[in-house]
């Protein structure tokens, strides 16, 4: 067997493995639109494993990040404020709104601002 | 004319002098580009790293580098960088290129000791200058005269807020400020970069920054993230968007063993010469663009 191919052979082997990746790996997914600018609404499980609450705080005001995150699961929403590391597990404690979820997203919010303020230069 | 560049944080083990040896090396190989490299940090970190241990021992029992620039000076002389330059680039592929050089005004922890001392002579005859005005007055002149040598000048500056630090970044064109994405290191660098901004030091209008990611882990999903971010544009921070990675090679190629003990960038570098090659050109795009 012949280890040489065409180059357009190559690139599509090449692109093929990507493909395949962004399609099992919705995070990788998600980090190849944005670095192509494009914007893509994704549902269902795959929406929490490429929700970035920091990256949506900074391109949307209060209302659509409410709406963005609300439909999320008291679950979900905590394994992100954690991953993200957006509030302390005490501040996750004292949320007492009914249903959760509404206290979990201002916490998410407020915590994502800091991040923002922290790391902004100006 | 040449493009000067400080290579600067306040901040301690980010990276500089790391990062002003990969500028060097790959600006000469890839570019033939003519460097001088001005190593204005007592740890004479990219000293040891260009020429290795051993000669800066040697070059300090010879009172050759910048500390011994600021003694001459107390007891009268001109500063004359021409007279400690010494060849600092011994790759073979770097001594066979035409015109790609490098040479560099090494350092070594006399200047430590140096720089009170200098101070206190200027003091005596200039009492109202502040102290890295009159260095990077002093060091501009002198670079001014032999800067038709070079096409790129380096200057490693010091951690800390020092005067010799300070004095480079008055004296630059550019300044690449290397950073990791470790909370304390990236803080530090906010502070810096809103103090430079506050033209406290009338440095705004005068040099562009040029924030470069350093000690890169890829496996660590928070600096991946934060990196993320920063290409997205959410911190404001006009990074270099290639980061250096946290790598052994890395750490090898600083710990240079001696004169010709590299014979070629390949065996320098070893597996992080892509990332050698891809840093420099990020940043020779960057600090060719107003020349």
């Amino acid at each position: 067997m012949s280890n040489q191919v065409s180059p357009g052979e190559a690139l599509e082997r090449l692109f093929e493995v990507i493909r395949e990746e962004a399609v099992a790996n919705p995070a990788f997914a998600r980090r190849l639109l944005d670095a192509v600018d494009v914007t893509v609404i994704f549902s269902g499980p795959d929406a929490v494993k490429v929700a970035d609450p920091i990256l949506a705080a900074a391109r949307s005001d209060y209302a659509t990040f409410r709406e963005s995150f609300l439909s999320f699961t008291e679950k979900d929403l905590k394994s992100l404020i954690k991953g993200f590391v957006l509030a302390t597990d005490e501040q996750i404690k004292g949320v007492k709104t009914k249903p959760k979820q509404s206290g979990l997203v201002d916490l998410m919010w407020e915590g994502a601002h800091r991040k923002l303020d922290e790391r902004r230069v100006r | 004319m040449s493009i000067l560049v400080a290579i600067a944080n306040p901040k301690g083990g980010v990276g500089k002098s790391l990062t002003t040896m990969m500028l060097a090396d790959g600006l000469a190989l890839t570019y033939g580009a003519r460097i001088l490299v001005i190593d204005a940090d007592p740890q004479a970190g990219v000293t040891k790293a260009l020429l290795g241990i051993a000669a800066e021992n040697e070059l300090h029992r010879q009172r050759i580098g910048l500390g011994t620039i600021l003694k001459l000076f107390q007891s009268g002389d001109r500063i004359r960088l021409a007279g400690h330059r010494v060849i600092a680039g011994d790759l073979i592929e770097l001594r066979d290129r035409q015109p790609g050089l490098i040479d560099m005004i090494p350092s070594n922890h006399e200047l430590l000791g140096a720089l009170p001392d200098f101070e206190h002579t200027v003091r005596k005859k200039r009492r109202k200058d502040r102290l890295d005005v009159l260095l990077s007055h002093t060091l501009r002149a002198e670079i001014q005269s032999i800067e038709s040598n070079y096409d790129v000048v380096l200057i490693d500056c010091p951690a800390g807020p020092g005067a010799l630090g300070l004095a480079g970044l008055r004296l630059a064109q550019h300044i690449i400020m290397p950073t990791s994405l470790e909370t304390n290191a990236y803080s530090t660098l906010t502070d810096f970069l809103k103090f430079i901004l506050a033209d406290d030091l009338d440095l705004a209008s005068k040099v562009r920054v040029h924030p470069l990611i350093t000690q890169y882990h890829a496996t660590n999903t928070t600096q991946r993230e934060m990196l993320h971010h920063i290409k997205q544009g959410l911190y404001e921070l006009n990074a270099i968007p290639r980061p250096v990675p946290y790598a052994t090679a890395l750490q090898n190629a600083a710990a240079h063993p001696g004169p010709g003990a590299f014979r070629s960038v390949r065996e320098k570098y070893g597996n992080a010469l892509p990332d050698l090659v891809a840093m420099t050109k990020a940043v020779a795009e960057r600090i060719s663009a107003n020349h």
